[in-house]
C-alpha cells in the first residue's frame, strides 16, 4: 500500500470505525471479538484499497457481516460470549424492567444462528431495507425476509419458554 | 413495547457498550502479514485452480503419503457434496482445515488429504501434493510410486498443471538469494527442466495455449519462455491465470495497463473492458468460446462482449484470494 492509500485508509478508519464497531459489537456481544471481526474486515479492505469500486464503508460492512456468518471460521475461533444471568432489579421498577427486557432480548438474539442475527442487526441497528440487507449478505430479499421472520419467531418462542422470566417481561416482549 | 421495538432497543443499547478502538494501524499490520504470507504461500497453492471437466477424478487411496479419509462437515453442501455456481458449474474441491478435500465422483464422496495443499490435474488421476512441514513436494499417480520433486526445500509461487495434466510448473525457493527458481516437471517422462527466468524475486507464471510456452507477469505485460527455458519475447497484457484463454486460444481474460479486460490474444488489443464486479478477478474459466466465468470475491459470468450475464456471491471460504486451491466440474 502506497503512502496516499495508507493515509486514505487511516482517515477512513478514524472516521468510520466507530459505526462499524458498534455493528460488530452488536453481532458478537464482546469487545475483543468485535475488534477482531472489524480488524479482519479492515485488513481485507486495506489489501484491496485501490481496487474497491463501491464505497469503502459498504465494502468493509459486507466483509464484516459475511465473515461473521462464516461460522466455520469465525465461531470456532472465538466462542460466543453471552450473558448468563439476568441482572438484579435495581432502582426504579420501570428502569429495571427496561434493562431486564433488553438483556433478556439480547441474550435470546445471541442464541440465534449467525445469519439470522446478522439480519436483525442490519435491519434494526443499521436500519437497512430488505434490499440493502440482501446486498450486504449476498442473498435474495426473500431470504432476508424469511430469516428475519424466523429470527423473530425464534425469539418469541425462546422468551415464552424461558424459565424464571417474569410474566410482565414475557408479555411485553412477545406482543 | 412490541418485539420489533424490543429488538431495536436491545441492539442499540448493546452497540452503545462498544468502546472506541484504534484499529487502523493494527489492520494495516495484519494486512501486511497476510500479504507477506500470501507471497510465501504462493508455493502452497495460492489461487491455484484445477479444472476437472468431464474427465472426472480418479480415486487416489491406499498411498502411504495420502491417507484419504471421508469428511462431510466441511464441505459446502453436505447433501450434494457440491457448491453450485450456476450454468452447470460446481465447485467440488478446496482447502479444509488441516488439509484439502477432493470430490471423488466414483465413490460419490469427498476424500480428505491431510496435507497443506493438493492440486488435482485437470484431467484427474494425478495429484501434486505439498507437505509444508516436511518441506516436500511430490506427484501422486495411482498404481505408481510417488515422484518426489522436492525434499527439504520450499516451493514458491503456485504450482500449475498444464491443460492436459502432463506437466506441472512450480517454483523453488532458494535460501541464498531469497529468489525463486522455476521448473517444469513432465509427469510422463519423469524429467524436470529448470527455467532461467528474469523475474525477481517471484514470478507470476501462467501456461499459454499449446502448452509449450509459459509467461510471467512484468510491469507492462508478460515475458514468454519455451518449456525448455528459451526466451520467446513478450506481450503487452497479463493473463489472469493459466485457464484464462478461450478454447481456441484467440481470446484471453487479463489486464492491459491494469484494466481488467477481454483481450485479443493475437494482437494484444483490448476487446472490451470487464465491469460489474467489485473485486479483481483472480481466476477465470471459459465455457468453450462462448462465455466465461471470473472469480474474485464474487463470481460473475460474462459473454464475449464483456456483458455480465449474472453474478453471485461466494461463501467466504471459497473466495480465491483466501483459499489455497479449488477444483471445478461442469455437468
Amino acid at each position: 500500500m502506497d503512502d496516499v492509500s495508507r493515509r486514505e485508509f487511516t482517515a477512513f478508519v478514524v472516521q468510520r470505525s466507530h459505526v462499524l464497531l458498534r455493528a460488530a459489537y452488536a453481532l458478537t456481544g464482546d469487545q475483543h471479538a468485535a475488534e477482531d471481526l472489524l480488524q479482519n474486515a479492515l485488513a481485507k479492505a486495506a489489501l484491496r484499497w485501490k481496487s474497491i469500486r463501491t464505497s469503502e464503508e459498504a465494502y468493509v460492512r459486507r466483509v464484516l457481516y459475511r465473515d461473521f456468518i462464516s461460522a466455520w471460521r469465525w465461531r470456532r475461533r472465538r466462542p460466543e460470549q453471552l450473558h448468563g444471568d439476568l441482572p438484579e432489579w435495581r432502582g426504579q421498577e420501570d428502569h429495571a424492567l427496561a434493562v431486564t427486557q433488553r438483556v433478556t432480548l439480547y441474550d435470546a438474539i445471541g442464541k440465534l444462528p449467525p445469519k439470522q442475527r446478522a439480519v436483525l442487526v442490519l435491519r434494526y441497528l443499521e436500519d437497512l431495507s430488505e434490499k440493502q440487507v440482501a446486498e450486504v449478505l449476498g442473498c435474495s430479499t426473500g431470504t432476508v425476509a424469511s430469516q428475519a421472520s424466523r429470527a423473530l419467531a425464534k425469539l418469541r418462542e425462546d422468551l415464552m419458554t424461558q424459565e424464571g422470566l417474569s410474566g410482565q417481561i414475557r408479555e411485553v416482549l412477545t406482543l | 413495547m412490541n418485539l420489533d421495538q424490543g429488538v431495536r432497543e436491545a441492539l442499540r443499547h448493546k452497540a452503545n457498550e462498544a468502546r472506541p478502538a484504534e484499529l487502523a494501524e493494527a489492520a494495516l499490520r495484519q494486512a501486511k502479514r497476510v500479504q507477506s504470507r500470501r507471497w510465501m504461500a504462493m508455493g502452497t497453492g495460492l489461487l491455484a485452480l484445477v479444472l476437472t471437466a468431464a474427465f472426472g477424478v480418479t480415486q487416489l487411496t491406499g498411498k502411504p503419503d495420502a491417507p484419504a479419509v471421508e469428511i462431510s462437515p466441511e464441505i459446502p453442501d453436505p447433501e450434494t457434496g457440491k457448491l453450485p455456481l450456476g450454468l452447470g458449474w460446481y465447485l467440488v474441491a478446496g482447502p479444509g482445515e488441516g488439509g484439502a478435500f477432493v470430490w471423488d465422483p466414483q465413490a460419490g464422496k469427498f476424500a480428505f488429504y491431510p496435507h497443506s495443499a493438493v492440486w488435482q490435474s485437470p484431467v484427474g488421476g494425478r495429484l501434486a501434493v505439498h507437505a509444508v512441514k516436511a518441506k516436500s513436494f511430490y506427484i501422486m499417480v495411482p498404481s505408481e510410486p510417488t515422484w518426489d520433486l522436492l525434499r527439504g526445500q520450499d516451493i514458491a509461487d503456485r504450482p500449475q498443471w498444464n491443460a492436459n495434466g502432463t506437466k506441472i510448473l512450480f517454483g523453488v525457493s532458494t535460501s541464498e538469494t531469497g529468489t525463486a527458481e522455476y521448473r517444469i516437471a513432465d509427469v510422463q517422462t519423469r524429467t524436470v527442466t529448470t527455467l532461467q527466468l528474469g523475474c525477481d524475486p517471484r514470478c507470476k507464471l501462467v501456461w499459454l495455449p499449446g502448452q509449450s510456452v509459459v509467461g510471467h507477469h512484468t510491469a507492462t505485460g508478460m515475458d514468454l519462455y519455451s518449456v525448455s527455458g528459451q526466451p520467446m519475447g513478450s506481450v503487452g497484457y497479463q493473463a489472469v491465470s493459466s485457464t484464462s484463454w478461450s478454447a481456441d486460444g484467440s481470446l484471453v481474460v487479463g489486464s492491459v495497463n491494469g484494466e481488467p479486460a477481454l483481450i485479443d490474444a493475437g494482437t494484444g488489443q483490448k476487446f472490451c473492458r470487464l465491469s460489474g464486479m467489485d473485486s479483481p478477478s483472480r481466476l477465470v474459466y471459459w465455457r468453450e468460446n462462448k462465455d466465461f466465468m471470473a472469480m474474485g470475491e464474487e463470481l460473475g459470468y460474462y459473454d464475449t462482449s464483456c456483458k455480465l450475464v449474472f453474478s453471485t456471491t461466494l461463501p467466504s471460504r471459497w473466495i480465491p484470494t483466501e483459499q489455497d486451491q479449488f477444483t471445478l466440474v461442469k455437468e
